[in-house]
């Protein structure tokens, strides 16, 4: 049997054999990433059917097999740009089951009244506590729904030279999560020892205070 | 027991990127389970899910499939006859879907550009030679 890789990958030449058209390195990254990407989108993002992060990481990890210059070595490792890519991937399923929700409001309106037509005419073969349930369904998905995106309203001159890891961060920093565990996970540092990932999230967080200052911008 | 890798495995039968695209369509012309599939392969069920999530060879250059099916022997120990064959075969399957939805330089475009080439040039053939022919009724007219 095959022999998988370890648990530490090393992203850098798995992905070089990935751009090197190497036919079993899409696997080779597959088995190595997939489940602790899963588990991390469901740690960052939990209350969520599990169905949504495999979703999520399938696209991610299929879109870096088939277009693999969207990863940089340069700006990260492999793990963090693909759990970026997995939450934004995350992001796109939940708005546009967001929209698919909106446009389906009007419909299940007319389904309440066609039920209740149908009541009146003793000729019932739906059960309305469906319509009721799905409808909860998709309001508890709504509630879900992360808050709109602070980062798409900052200035470019803030973002646009950021690894998407730091992009990550100044996300969650906007958002005033204060958790060091949540920025060493996302900057792929979470191995290091408590004090030097204290040390390395405090750094890239002064560092995007001071931008943010700069551009004028209160957090 | 079934890792979410093994469903990623299975939903990507249906890319025709992946191996596992090709590796659906014999299984399904053989009608193979995944015993019988790993079998023929000569590999472990459980390699079907790495197999599945490889890409799918090269067609072209030669030497680049022949590349990609030793790989695959080096890594997985399949028999690189029936690797091959399965490549192939999903090669054949797409060339004539794609040549169904008349993508260019497919066989059957390419083919249909022949006929149509081979029926115009007949075509103005046989005009030249009707007015050839009505030339020369004229002519007899004449006389």
């Amino acid at each position: 049997m095959h022999e998988r890789p370890s648990s530490e990958p090393d992203g850098y030449t798995l992905y070089q054999r990935l751009l090197d058209g190497e036919i079993n390195a899409s696997a080779d990254i597959a088995l190595a990433y997939y489940d602790s990407l899963c588990a991390w989108l469901a740690s960052v993002s939990s209350r969520l059917d599990a169905h949504y992060y495999l979703m999520a990481v399938d696209d991610a990890l299929i879109d870096l097999f088939q277009r693999p210059r969207t990863y940089d070595p340069t700006k990260g490792s492999l793990l963090v740009f693909l759990r970026v890519a997995a939450n934004n991937r995350l992001r796109n399923v939940l708005r546009s089951e967001r929209r698919h929700s909106d446009r389906r409001a009007p419909i299940d309106a007319v389904e309440h009244v066609a039920l209740a037509v149908k009541y009146g005419q003793g000729n019932i073969d739906d059960d309305p506590a469906e319509i009721v349930e799905r409808r909860e369904r998709e309001e508890a998905l709504l509630a879900q729904l992360p808050p709109q995106h602070p980062v798409s309203v900052i200035p470019n001159s803030i973002t646009d030279d950021l690894t998407p890891a730091e992009r990550e961060v100044l996300e969650l920093h906007l958002r005033k999560e204060r958790k060091t565990t949540v920025f060493a996970r996302v900057m792929g540092i979470a191995d290091l020892s408590p004090a030097e990932q204290k040390a390395q999230v405090k750094r890239l967080r002064d560092k995007l205070d001071k931008r943010l200052r700069r551009a004028g911008v209160n957090v | 027991m079934t890792r979410p890798v093994d469903l990623f495995a299975r939903r990507v039968e249906t890319d025709s990127w992946f191996l596992g695209f090709a590796l659906a369509l014999y299984a399904q012309s053989e009608d193979l389970n995944d015993e019988r599939l790993a079998s023929t392969l000569g590999c472990s069920v459980a390699d079907l899910t790495s197999l599945r999530l490889c890409r799918r060879p090269l067609s072209e250059p030669a030497e680049a499939f022949g590349r990609d099916i030793d790989t695959l022997v080096r890594a997985y120990g399949v028999r690189a006859d029936v690797i091959a064959a399965v490549a192939r075969r999903a090669d054949a399957v797409d060339s004539l879907r794609r040549s169904a939805e008349g993508v260019p330089g497919t066989p059957a475009t390419l083919m249909a550009a022949r006929d149509r080439e081979r029926n115009g040039r007949s075509l103005s053939d046989r005009e030249d030679r009707a007015r050839q022919a009505d030339e020369g009724n004229k002519g007899d007219d004449v006389q």
